[in-house]
């Protein structure tokens, strides 16, 4: 017999076995890391617990009142204001990247001086020599701080001169108004009740100060205004309009000098020069009946005639006058935008004065000027003695910049702006500047001599001059509203006349150049953030550069197809970009978006695109082909809806009978699906609502910590998007789609799982159980809308520390291998239970919203409960023309659409 | 010479292949073991960085590795059919090709095998699919084809490994008794279980073998049926289809007879089997491929003809635009071609007893048999139903290094097999010469 106490039974064998075993084997350690508990917790930071803050985003001198979501004191998301009169709560695509460009890896990381580190101290002394020329040349700007600071400047330094710039300042529409009503001003349309507009060259639904007010005036109410687009290259606004004609620059000019021929001719209150202008604009013009019928229907319905910022200042003041002599919905106020109509605008001088040498010190904060290449190259600016940059990022201008110094992220920032219709948004900051960056108030209160006043202050003091008690408005607020001085045109003025006469028929042109500000990148200024560069351009559907868009006539004639690179050259220079056919094209015309080609420091945006400020908007161009070919990085390659409109995408004529609801169907089952929830989540969608602006989409990707795969991933066709915008042509009309998850109530995705990984929730949510997923993709190849999304890589593994930050932390970051999709935002959905359910309510009615509605400017995406009678969404069900997607299919969407309605019926006749 | 002579000289004519390996044995194995490495680093290559190293997209979620699935795992069909439904049908010329074929088909399952797993965006958790009694108490869920595809594909692959191995064992004995080491009369006598040849243990082998037979002729029919359903249960147009099991069934035999005939033709020349595997087999295998592709051709009808009559816009469009004018419209026609039209040369005994001809088509069949799946994977879901979603599918270089990665892999495994297993059925054959 052995010693008891070494018997080992079989089963403590076995157990430690395999306990040795999986302890050698199967345990990896989790990554290590501290967390540390305040030891005093701060009064506004709740662990867990989302707080949000009014503040603004600032853009060609327009402020936009926005909400900065922020969990332990970093920013996570941007909302609009639903207090600000330009945002009503929505947000563009733009606002919503403004986290991920504040965590940007890329941003300039802090001053120097040639090579070495410089403070800001002294980075300012070396500006405030004042025996020096100085010269500063800003960003338009509307903050009343600014312009306080500038008048100072202006004031106490003789030798110092400020000019404002940026490529789509809005100089035309100013100096026709300077013409027309003696000051520069903005066109405020009164949306909710206009009937009409005509937008010319305008992408006024999805671009400028008022896009998100003019989308929610015009389109979302009952009976949205009839649209009418004029346009030089394709637009979401175009795409969307009731009635577009796509035209080079002398072709809209035809137009309009019809149009307004025949709108001035017939009315009263015009005065007899006008009328012998219009006499002369008949006789030369040719008759078109599309003219004819805007005319009238611009009579009739008192439309709105809106030009957009690229056409010429007698464009502007003749819709001026076309307004004024319509008796449109829309007035003139006096823009809130620092010099605007004046002279400090000019950049012309700047540049004289730069090759004279007329300057000792140039200071540029903010822009980027050498990348604009229209004031001054970089050789020029080398020349000067002293360049000082204050910028986001190292970029082009940085490059040539003696001294560079970082300026502050808008989300890094005190500050305020005003919008296009005067009202004051505070800039709040959200975070500590991440590298130390001074924001342009700070900059100029240094070069002014005042080093120590903060931008807190400087924003303070100016509030300080307002009423009392307006600042803790703003604060609490993040808007205030500043009555903003109307202007009259005077039709009679002299110089409005002079203006209009001196505007000839733009010469013809066998191939003219349309250069645009990107919906996406704007003028490049957002180039280095991928979400920006990978959301697809309405129209094209084409993500990470720009191209050189034509239509088929243009392209047969250059024996070239889709993808084949040309190379477009002007004047100046000449750019290479593939080709791109569309269907929406103007003939004639090549139309480029800028904001590709720049290879400073952002580097996500290096190789991407072409810089096209190389040509002139408008130039006649050449085109030849290079012989090469690129691969196109698009997210949808077919536009055609074949025969299915009826089952996808709905589209009647305003005066054809209301569509037929699906037909009911046999089932051999037992119909409605059980589900037992208090709440029953859905969705309406309504075609007649969405201009394809991807606001939802942007919004979609930051809420829900969606990755961005490259140009190569699109490319692969490995495009993340939760949500998308689908673009179909049918019976010449464009529809947009927004197709995501439709939480099918039959699912085909579900019961292909084999491992439980995507399951339905007892409210009506197709789930997806990330943790359990094993990536067969049975479910995507399954889903009938194709919205069901692969992690193929680690899309996240090469994140830096700082990009991290800008995760929403109530989303899992997905793992490679797994499938994902929209999950109708259900971290909001269970934030409000528990919410109601600590405080023992029951759920508000229409508490909960999804990134997507909430970005939604036009209200085309409705989210609410079913089982609620009274909510928004059950309104929304009782549509007459509801129907499914795929209804067919049997999948009882959770998601429904209505149907676009175009109204094309000649209202006028 | 007496019958036991003849015996004697047969056996030991047989086993010489096995004991004396031909010359081009060393030099066949290594290259085929270089391109099993080759195999190895692109599957390792792809679970290390993600799936996403292959051509896979949305909406072509399935590709290359699904269309090699289902080709390997059809042609996995031919071996266990010979063997089983020609054993209970009494069809005596199996029994020379019954172990070549039972071989490729543990070979084929093998590389078929490998597909599903690595195929997973996650591939460390395909265990999850087995019905295991978890302590979360998660079970697969069983309505998707694809936990379906783990039970048929596993028990395939063990009522045939069990079949190959009972047929084996009387042999294994044989070589038992005739090996020329020591080391090998161990190894061999391992595996041959004590086989004395006794009248009771034929009489009990008999029994089970009959059995096996019985159990395995069913599953033939079941798996392909069930491989056939991870695309008839979806609602993709061209998957969704009431004739795909039988279809997908025959289509199996149709390439694992086209295959077997591909590795029988290079082995009868090469180890001189004339008299073993005499054109009368070549004639009955040449048979089998002509009624199978006629039922594959009346298959491809039928898809084509319901899609015309079906008033469902996305069916039509799948058949009529998409697979015959689409990017892809070259896959379906050069299937028809190899699966529809080439077989009809068959009707000319010349053709069926000609091995050069036989060998060239089986090539002509395989490849018309993976582009059909190719097109099945590919084309249904390239264009399914929203227009906005369509994109064609091309593979990557990895795609093509793993197909190409798992021919010699099994070419491998199949040089193995001749190099030790008495691969011609020496016992069989010997009752049936008696």
């Amino acid at each position: 017999m052995g010693d008891e106490s070494l018997r080992v039974s079989r089963r403590a064998l076995v157990a430690w076995g395999a306990a040795s075993a999986a302890l050698a084997t199967a345990c990896a350690r989790a990554p290590r890391g501290k967390i540390a508990p305040y030891v005093t917790q701060p009064t506004a930071v709740h662990p867990g617990k989302a707080t949000f803050y009014a503040t603004s985003n600032e853009v060609d001198g327009y402020g936009l009142g926005l909400l900065a979501e922020c969990h332990e004191g970093r920013p996570t998301k941007i909302e609009g204001n639903p207090l600000s009169s330009a945002s009503g709560g929505a947000s563009g695509a733009r606002d919503q990247a403004l986290v991920a460009s504040l965590y940007d890896p890329h941003r300039a990381r802090g001053g120097r001086d040639g090579g070495g580190a410089l403070s800001f101290a002294a980075f300012a002394a070396a500006l405030t020599r004042p025996t020096e020329r100085l010269g500063i040349l800003l960003e338009p700007t509307s903050s009343r701080t600014v312009s306080a600071l500038v008048s100072r400047i202006r004031r106490e330094l003789p030798n110092a001169s400020v000019w404002f710039d940026a490529p789509f300042a809005r100089r035309n529409a100013w100096r026709a108004t300077v013409a027309a009503c003696g000051a520069a001003a903005e066109p405020i349309i009164d949306a909710p009740s206009t009937k009409m507009v005509l937008a010319i060259d305008a992408d006024m639904l999805a671009q400028g100060p008022s896009a998100l007010r003019d989308a929610r005036g015009l389109v979302a109410r009952p009976e949205r205004a009839l649209l009418v687009a004029i346009e030089g290259y394709p637009t979401a606004t175009g795409a969307f309009a009731d009635r577009r004609r796509a035209a080079g620059t002398r072709g809209r000019a035809l137009l309009l000098r019809a149009i307004a021929g025949h709108v001035l001719g017939s009315s009263s209150a015009v005065p007899t020069n006008l009328r012998a202008l219009a006499a002369r604009y008949r006789a030369e013009s040719v008759s078109d009946p599309f003219a004819e019928r805007i005319a009238r229907d611009l009579v009739a319905l008192r439309g709105v005639v809106v030009a957009g910022d690229g056409e010429v200042a007698a464009v502007h003041a003749l819709a001026a006058v076309l307004n004024a002599a319509l008796g449109a919905p829309v007035k003139l106020v006096a823009s809130s935008v620092v010099d605007a109509g004046r002279a400090s605008f000019d950049t012309n001088t700047l540049a004289a004065r730069v090759r004279e040498r007329s300057i000792d010190t140039l200071v540029v904060i903010g822009g980027n000027p050498v990348y604009d290449a229209r004031i001054f190259d970089a050789a020029a600016l080398a020349e000067i003695k002293h360049t000082a940059y204050v910028g986001l990022y190292e970029n082009e201008t940085a490059a040539v910049a003696k001294t560079f110094y970082p300026l502050a992220h808008p989300l890094e920032s005190w500050g305020e702006a005003a919008s296009d219709d005067g009202e004051i948004c505070i800039r709040q900051p959200m975070i500590e500047p991440l590298f130390g960056g001074r924001t342009v108030a700070e900059v100029l209160a240094a070069i002014a001599g005042d080093a120590t006043s903060d931008a807190r202050a400087l924003t303070r003091r100016t509030f300080e001059t307002m009423p009392t008690g307006t600042w803790d408005d703003a604060l609490a607020r993040g808007v205030v509203r500043a009555n903003a001085t109307a202007l009259a045109v005077d039709l009679e003025c002299a110089a409005l006349h002079e203006l209009l006469d001196a505007w000839s028929v733009p010469a013809e042109h066998a191939i003219e150049v349309a250069l645009h500000a990107s919906p996406s990148l704007h003028d490049g200024r957002f180039a280095n953030v991928p979400v920006l560069q990978e959301l697809p351009d309405p129209v094209t559907k084409l993500t990470w550069g720009n191209h050189a868009l034509v239509a088929q006539a243009l392209a047969t004639e250059l024996s070239a197809s889709s993808g084949d690179e040309v190379v477009v050259r002007g004047k100046r220079g000449a750019v290479a970009l593939p080709l791109v056919i569309d269907a929406l094209a103007a003939r004639g015309v090549v139309a480029i978006a800028h904001g590709g080609g720049r290879n400073g420091g952002e580097r996500n945006a290096h190789g991407v695109g072409q810089n096209a400020f190389v040509l002139d908007d408008g130039e006649p161009v050449t085109i030849e082909k290079t012989g090469r070919a690129r691969l196109l990085a698009r997210t949808q390659l077919d536009f055609s809806l074949a025969d299915r409109a009826a089952s996808i995408a709905r589209l009647r004529l305003a005066d054809e009978a209301p569509l037929p609801p699906a037909p009911a169907r046999l089932s051999l089952y037992d119909d409605a699906p059980r589900l037992v929830g208090l709440h029953q989540w859905g969705m309406t969608i309504d075609l007649d609502a969405c201009t394809g602006c991807n606001a939802c989409v942007a919004a979609c990707q930051v809420e829900n910590n969606v990755p961005t795969v490259g140009a190569a991933g699109v490319i692969a066709g490995r495009v993340m998007h939760w949500i998308r915008i689908d673009r179909y042509a049918t019976r010449d009309q464009t529809v947009m789609q927004p197709m995501l998850c439709q939480h099918c109530e039959e699912a085909p995705c579900e019961y292909v799982c084999p491992v439980n990984a995507t399951v339905h929730s007892a409210d009506g949510l197709n789930e997806m159980v990330y943790n359990r997923c094993v990536g067969t993709r049975f479910c995507s190849n399954n889903c009938p809308y194709k919205v069901r999304r692969f992690n193929w890589f680690e899309y996240h593994e090469d994140e830096t520390p700082l990009e991290i930050l800008a995760h929403n932390p109530e989303v899992t970051v997905r793992e490679r291998g797994v499938m994902e999709k929209c999950t109708f935002c259900v971290q909001r959905i269970r934030n409000a239970e528990q919410a109601a359910s600590i405080e023992g309510r029951s759920l508000e009615r229409d508490a909960v919203v999804t990134a997507c509605a909430q970005a939604c400017a036009t209200r085309a995406i409705v989210f609410g409960d079913l089982a609620d009678e009274g909510s928004a969404l059950a309104a929304r069900r009782r549509h007459a023309e509801l129907y499914a997607a795929l209804d067919e299919l049997g999948t009882r969407p959770r998601v429904r659409y209505t149907p676009k309605v175009v109204r094309d019926d000649g209202a006028a006749q | 010479m007496t019958d036991a002579d003849d015996r004697v000289a047969f056996e030991k004519r047989m086993l010489d292949h096995v004991f004396v390996p031909p010359k081009w044995m060393k030099p066949a194995l290594a290259v085929t073991f270089v391109i099993t490495l080759v195999l190895g680093a692109a599957v390792g290559y792809s679970v290390l960085t993600g799936v996403g190293v292959w051509g896979n997209q949305i909406p072509v979620a399935w590709a290359f590795p699904i269309t090699n699935f289902v080709w390997w795992i059809g042609i996995g069909h031919a071996g266990t059919f010979i063997s089983a439904f020609l054993l209970l049908l009494e069809q005596k010329w199996r029994s020379s090709i019954n172990r070549f074929a039972e071989a490729m088909t543990l070979v084929a399952l093998l590389q078929a095998g490998l597909f599903p797993i690595i195929h997973m965006g996650r591939p460390w958790f395909a265990y999850w699919l087995v019905p295991y009694p978890s302590t979360m108490g998660v079970w697969p869920q069983f309505r998707s084809s694809l936990t379906w595809d783990v039970v048929a594909v596993t028990t395939y692959f063990a009522i045939s490994l069990l079949f190959f191995y009972m047929g084996l064992v009387p042999d294994l004995a044989v070589a038992r008794d005739r090996a020329p080491t020591r080391q090998r009369r161990l190894v061999y006598g391992v595996f041959a279980l004590g086989w004395r040849g006794s009248v009771r243990a034929w009489t009990r082998y008999r029994a089970v073998y009959g059995m096996l037979a019985g159990l395995a002729a069913p599953l033939v029919v079941s798996v392909h049926s069930i491989v056939s359903m991870d695309f008839a249960i979806g609602v993709v147009p061209g998957w969704h289809s009431m004739i795909f099991p039988p279809f997908f069934v025959a289509g199996a035999i149709f390439s694992g007879f086209a295959m077997v005939l591909t590795l029988l033709i290079p082995a009868r020349r090469l180890y001189r089997l004339y008299d073993v595997v005499t054109s009368h087999h070549l004639d009955m295998m040449a048979r089998m491929l002509l009624i199978t592709s006629f039922i594959v051709a009346y298959s491809y009808f039928a898809e084509i003809y319901s899609a015309a009559r079906s008033g469902d816009t996305f069916e039509r469009h799948q058949y009529f635009v998409t697979r015959m004018q689409g990017p892809i419209a070259w896959a379906f026609w050069t299937t028809i071609g190899c699966n529809v039209l080439a077989p009809q040369t068959l009707w000319a005994r010349s053709a069926r007893t000609s091995p050069l001809f036989l060998f060239v088509l089986s090539l002509v069949i395989q490849v018309g048999m993976w582009l059909e799946r190719f097109i099945i994977v590919t084309a249904s879901t390239s264009a399914d139903f929203l227009p906005s979603s369509w994109r064609s599918y091309a593979p990557s270089p990895i795609d093509l290094t793993i197909l190409g990665g798992t021919l010699g892999f099994f070419m491998f495994v199949f040089l193995l097999f001749l190099r030790y297993v008495p691969f011609i059925p020496i016992r069989e054959l010997e009752g049936e010469r008696s």
